[in-house]
């Protein structure tokens, strides 16, 4: 690698950079600046997420490889960068508000929210374990940072440190799992692994599994989801509301990215397992969401069973289908409006240096701050999968894409359990347009309100015209699935 | 030929742990009378002729004192802490070239003959294996003091571990220089490259960085936090006595040793005699001899900067410590690697020295 | 080494001798209790950069063979890593008392 091929990939990874670049800019100058100029610094913060998301659209012209090879800016990375990145944005903007409510003026948050972007971007087009690790730790560091960002809660302390052990836990499994495909194949790149991939060699069936496990965790399904519940729980709402959608979002990139990179046998061997797995997601998230007393521990518990559901569109791909793939990336851009809006609401109805959490209080939401009620519905309406919103149409593409595979019980389930997640999403609006008010709200808070309007209109609009979002999302799932067809 | 091999080994082996054992013990000697001279005082002179025969007197006392083991200490670990002390420092030395080396038969006993290194493991990365060793000397010090189960042991042991460990970045760097500056991490590759100039020169404020961690990684005065005396009596020894506290002060002064070593080869030339010219034509292969006197002579030398520096300066409060560490000798030695760095790349531009 | 003096020293007994020595008070409280954060951010402030170091020895070795690319790459390498140096000391991690 000469210098000139170095200069080149690394004004490639411009979106990566002006994240990093802006993130390095606000940790420099949070110690410089003194007085009230200080609270201007998430300004850098939004300032470099355009900056990215601008470079970011570059990408969805062509396909271009960096470092090597090491990762792969294409049209799918393109995708689900703009999932981060959009998450990223109103994540600060909504945290902001918090902030203040906590009373914790710390410029590290948007800092470290822009470094975890970073680490979901890279992850999202690496194409190689080496870069893949690099942007899993940079990615999970931050957020474990952030879950415990909240230090005079004791709540988000302990959200904090558990994410932290169990999450260095998955990393090592991970880590592990790697070490051993090395060992199998004698390469870290995910196309010469998969093209010298031996069913017969315990090696890389032990290290696929352990690398696998990991994913698992961080997407939070089945098996490894006993985190999940806590850690959203404690952690202050904006993060919960920024890892609920970006850490997941990345995960199932690179779930994705692992999958169908290159084809073999590995896919119709794992598909069992994440068919097992699919289900049992979505049926323990629904059934526990019901018994929820706090809404953020609901909202925790329905974020387990959308991981079901997306889980199903991958499970649906398993021949290389374009449009599972797509419905997959596609239920991931929608679920990030729709629960960051979730979450927005809660936040903006936080006050007092408390969150809003429990069921009552939301009471009677409609009779003191009717807009906010009805932005509520919206998301709520989407989360359950009911028309004319984007949670409609992205389900739908889902079990479309199910029932055309053949897998008929999947779909079936799947539907099953939407049925049963709609009752815990209107008991949130029961509370809120029919009860009594009893509950008390803050006063009008400018920028999460604009937040809230862009995300309910996103909602809204995308789930009566779909169709140019689709598009961009079958462009993206065709871009991941061109080593699958080639192989 | 593997038992010869491991033969000269053993012999070399046993010859280093001898050898330094017994400059230790003059160490601990040449201390006292130093010191008395620095004082106006006269220092121990009944023991033998000018007291040499003191240390020997020294350890056979050692010996025979009570060996204390206080009731509320963590029995294994406190024995294993002055063991651990020792050990590590010793065997930092295993990778110090002392010369070239020489042809021998040893005597005849051998058909042909075999060469014999003035050092006892010849690896390629000797640098970083001192400073891994020497890293954990600090292991000693807070196993000792926490094994004691004493407030001022405890103090001393936590002192200890972030003294040194805040020292060390500072040291690794600003060797750093010296290993881009000849492209290998070796000991001996390092001293032959000093052939034409010592590296003090072009790395003089590495050499500065470099002298100032060392002294704070020895625990010795300027930076003796972990034992100073007026606030936490003996620091991490406090609760040692007899022989196991002995082998504690052992390990500071082959620390000492060690580290005198490290500058003589990083520095100061190693077994070249000048500043300049290296040996002026004495071929040192068949005067085998010649460089490890050179290179002993630095060593001694700079053993008595050790013990000079120690009754001349006063002791730094705690927290100068620490920010002269972090604060001043960590920059310092992050600049010195971007000069050294853009001097090497201005000299390779213009082909100077030999670039 | 380790045995010699425990073999040949004398034993004498005696009330108060193998108590831990606090300048001739009788021992209070638990030694083994809080002690200052302070260490804690040393040390794992020396075990972050202790990281970078190591992958500067690594740098060094062929800085000469690399040339003008190793010296960008370390540029950048450093200006993170001081970035967060210069944030660790401003914040004030670094003082004592």
């Amino acid at each position: 690698m000469d210098l000139s091929e170095v200069f080149k990939s690394t004004l490639l990874i411009g979106p990566e950079i002006s994240l990093i670049v802006a993130g390095l800019i606000i940790i420099v100058l949070d110690p410089i600046l003194k007085g009230p100029s200080k609270n201007n610094l998430f300004g850098i913060a939004l300032l470099g997420l355009a900056v990215g998301f601008i470079l970011n659209l570059e990408r969805f012209g062509v396909a271009q490889t960096a470092f090597s090879g090491a990762l792969s800016l294409d049209q799918f990375a393109a995708y689900f960068n703009l999932i981060f990145l959009i998450g990223a944005f109103l994540a600060i903007i909504l945290s902001r508000d918090y902030l203040k409510n906590i009373d914790t003026y710390s410029n590290e948050f948007y800092a470290l929210i822009l470094f975890s972007t970073s680490g979901m971007m890279i992850l999202s087009s690496s194409k190689e374990f080496m870069s893949l690790f690099l942007g899993f730790e940079i990615m999970s560091i931050s957020v474990y940072i952030l879950s415990a960002f909240n230090r005079k809660s004791v709540r988000s302390t302990e959200a904090g440190i558990k994410y932290l052990i169990l999450g260095g836990f998955s990393s090592a499994i991970l880590l592990y799992g790697i070490a051993l495909l090395y060992g199998a194949s004698g390469s870290v790149y995910l196309q010469e692994i998969v093209s010298k991939f031996d069913p017969s060699n315990p090696l890389f069936l032990a290290g696929g599994a352990l690398v696998l496990v990991g994913f698992i965790f961080k997407i939070g399904a089945f098996p490894l989801h006993q985190w999940v519940p806590d850690v959203y729980e404690g952690a202050p709402m904006p993060v919960t509301a920024f890892m609920s959608v970006g850490v997941k979002a990345a995960a199932f990139a690179i779930l994705l990215r692992v999958i169908f990179e290159g084809f073999n046998e590995i896919q119709l061997s794992i598909m069992p397992v994440l068919w097992i797995i699919a289900v049992f997601t979505m049926l323990v998230g629904n059934i526990a969401a019901i018994a929820q007393k706090s809404i953020k521990r609901m909202l925790a518990y329905s974020s387990i069973a959308h991981a079901g559901y997306a889980l199903i569109g991958i499970v649906a791909a398993y021949g290389g289908d374009k449009l599972a793939v797509s419905s997959v990336i596609y239920y991931l851009f929608a679920y990030m409006l729709m629960n960051l809006g979730a979450f927005g609401v809660l936040t903006y109805l936080s006050r007092d240096g408390k969150e809003c959490e429990t069921f009552e209080d939301i009471s009677g939401l409609w009779k003191k701050r009717p807009y906010i009620a009805v932005a509520l519905g919206v998301f709520m309406f989407s989360l359950a999968g009911i028309p004319p919103t984007i949670g409609f149409f992205a389900k739908y593409r889902i079990f479309l894409s199910a029932v055309q595979a053949d897998f008929y019980w999947l779909a079936i389930i799947g539907i099953l359990a939407s049925v049963i997640s709609a009752y815990y999403y209107l008991r949130v609006l029961v509370y809120a347009f029919m009860k009594e008010d009893t509950a008390t709200f803050p006063s009008f808070k400018i920028a999460s309100s604009i937040v809230l309007v862009v995300l309910c209109i996103g909602t809204l609009f995308l789930g009566i015209f779909p169709f140019d979002s689709w598009s961009l999302a079958l462009e993206a799932a065709g871009s991941v699935l061109v080593a699958f067809k080639g192989g | 030929m593997i038992w010869v091999d491991l033969g000269i080994t053993i012999v070399k082996i046993a010859l280093v742990f001898f050898v330094v054992l017994t400059l230790v013990a003059y160490l601990t000697l040449a201390e006292r009378r130093v010191s008395a001279f620095i004082q106006d005082r006269l220092g121990p002179n009944r023991v033998g002729p000018f007291g040499f025969l003191q240390p020997l007197a020294d350890g056979v006392k050692f010996i025979f004192k009570e060996d204390i083991i206080p009731r509320d200490a963590n029995k294994y670990i406190y024995i294993a802490a002055p063991a651990f002390s020792l050990v590590t420092a010793l065997i930092a030395l295993a990778v110090v070239p002392i010369g070239r080396g020489f042809e021998t038969t040893i005597f005849g006993l051998l058909q042909e003959p075999t060469f014999v290194k003035l050092q006892i493991a010849d690896i390629n990365v000797g640098v970083l294996y001192i400073l891994a060793i020497g890293s954990l000397g600090v292991y000693g010090v807070v196993l000792g003091g926490w094994a004691s189960n004493s407030k001022y042991s405890f103090l001393g042991g936590l002192r200890a571990a972030a003294q040194m460990v805040s020292y060390e970045l500072a040291m690794g760097i600003s060797i750093l220089g010296i290993i881009m500056w000849t492209g290998s991490m070796r000991l001996e590759d390092i001293i032959e490259a000093q052939q034409q100039y010592w590296f003090v020169f072009p790395q003089i404020l590495g050499f500065i960085v470099f002298l100032a961690a060392v002294f704070a990684e020895t625990n010795r005065l300027p930076f003796d936090m972990p034992e100073a005396e007026p606030e936490i009596v003996a620091g991490y020894h406090t609760e040692y006595s007899s022989m196991k506290f002995a082998m504690f002060f052992m390990a500071e002064y082959t620390h000492m040793i060690v580290m005198s070593c490290l500058i003589v080869a990083l520095f100061f030339g190693g077994w070249y005699p000048l500043p300049f010219g290296g040996w002026f034509g004495v071929d040192i292969d068949t005067h085998w001899y010649l460089p490890p006197i050179v290179f002993v002579g630095k060593v001694l030398a700079f053993l008595f900067f050790f013990i000079w520096v120690r009754f001349t300066l006063p002791r730094f409060r705690y927290d100068q410590v620490m920010s002269l560490g972090w604060k001043v000798l960590f920059p310092l030695a992050i600049v010195n690697l971007l000069i050294i760095s853009i001097a090497i790349l201005v000299m390779q531009h213009y082909g100077v020295l030999g670039f | 080494m380790l045995g010699l003096s425990s073999q040949l020293g004398p034993k004498r007994k005696a009330k108060g001798k193998l108590a831990p020595y606090e300048s001739g008070m009788s021992a209070t409280g638990d030694t083994r209790g809080k002690f200052s954060i302070k260490y804690y951010l040393v040390g794992a402030l020396f075990i972050l950069f202790d990281v970078e170091v190591v992958f500067l020895f690594a740098w060094a070795v062929v800085f000469k063979d690399l040339g003008m690319l190793a010296f960008i790459e370390i540029i950048v390498f450093l200006i993170v890593i001081m970035a967060g140096y210069f944030y660790v000391v401003k914040k004030g991690a670094l003082d004592w008392e």
